[in-house]
């Protein structure tokens, strides 16, 4: 189990957009797929005093790319739903991570640990943004230390 | 956001004695339920886990978020305990019999640890058996392929005395994992 400072020093080489303009993304992972979707989370923050809202997602490593959340419900069932776009707040951070958001890529490529995914992520002010996420082992989504 | 499922202890990296998962007292016993293995076997879940450590788990394999976390931290656990994982049994139930084959769900636990036994059954089959574990019924939500299912985010674990002592919520830590099953491992029947 790869500890949260290695996650963070392999991502860190992997910010996918230029600095000092629009939403920064930073660890940016992909587990590896396990069934048929995998799940891309990253964390994004925002600048320039500027919200944005991400809308959608393309990338050649799945079929579709959808924005879902999973909620737990009183019953204690996990609940995941697709949801229309995340929003940015400005000077704020969007955290996409499990239990919580994530970029579900439908029907994703086969994908081994180690490998990178070009992702298009698709933002109703800052436009397209290329990120490049690193495909990890299906436990070291969360980004925890042990 | 993890789930807000309180667990005791904070899951240091420093042993504990005590059960760090959320404690069930008092601890009811294994639910009797008979369902098919990925062999297409009948597969008895009191007879075949009677004195093992068992952990079961109710999800579908289009799940990619909530479900190979659970899986991969027991797998890791299994990794670095192997006494313990020799006498465990850790069983995975999917809820998801119209779209999850008893292959497709082999080739899925073979990802994690190729010991996970895969169980599926008819959707009476599996509503009867999520009744007796004691967890809300899985509910399918949304139309074609892309369907999702509402299910218990939790893993029920068994001591060898055949009882449920404590169960395990999404947002556990690794920690945690390896602490517990050492403890449940050691309470014998």
């Amino acid at each position: 189990m790869r500890s949260i400072a290695a996650l963070a020093a392999s991502v860190a080489l992997l910010v996918g957009c230029a600095a000092g303009s629009g939403p920064q993304v930073t660890e940016a992972r992909v587990g590896q797929p396990t069934g048929p979707n995998a799940a891309l989370y990253f964390t994004v923050v925002g600048n320039q005093g500027e919200g944005d809202r991400l809308v959608t997602a393309h990338t050649d490593a799945a079929e579709a790319a959808e924005l879902h959340e999973t909620t737990m419900g009183d019953d204690g069932s996990m609940r995941m739903r697709p949801v229309e776009a995340l929003d940015l707040p400005a000077d704020g951070t969007l955290i996409l991570e499990p239990g919580g958001y994530h970029m579900m890529l439908i029907n994703a490529a086969r994908l081994e640990v180690g490998d990178t995914v070009d992702v298009t992520l698709v933002w109703e002010t800052a436009g397209d943004m290329t990120i490049v996420a690193e495909v990890v082992e299906p436990g070291d989504t969360t980004g925890e230390s042990p | 956001m993890l789930a807000s499922v309180a667990l005791a202890g904070c899951g240091g990296d420093v042993a504990s004695t005590e059960l760090q998962g959320a404690v069930v007292e008092p601890p009811p016993p294994k639910p009797s339920f008979v369902l098919t293995d990925t062999a297409g076997e009948s597969y008895h879940f009191v007879e075949r886990t009677k004195g093992k450590l068992t952990l079961l788990y109710f999800g579908y394999l289009n799940c990619p978020d909530i479900c190979p976390v659970h899986l991969a931290q027991i797998a890791e656990v299994f990794d670095q305990l192997p006494a313990v994982a020799r006498d465990a049994v850790v069983v995975f139930v999917s809820v998801d019999p119209d779209r999850d084959s008893p292959e497709e769900i082999r080739t899925y636990l073979d990802n994690f640890d190729s010991r996970f036994v895969g169980l599926t059954g008819t959707m009476a089959e599996l509503e009867s058996a999520q009744t007796a574990a004691g967890i809300p019924l899985a509910r399918y939500v949304g139309e074609g392929e892309t369907y999702t299912v509402d299910h218990a985010g939790w893993v029920i674990a068994y001591a060898p005395d055949g009882l449920n002592h404590s169960v395990y919520p999404f947002g556990t830590r690794q920690s945690q994992w390896t602490n517990d099953l050492q403890i449940l491992a050691g309470m014998g029947g």
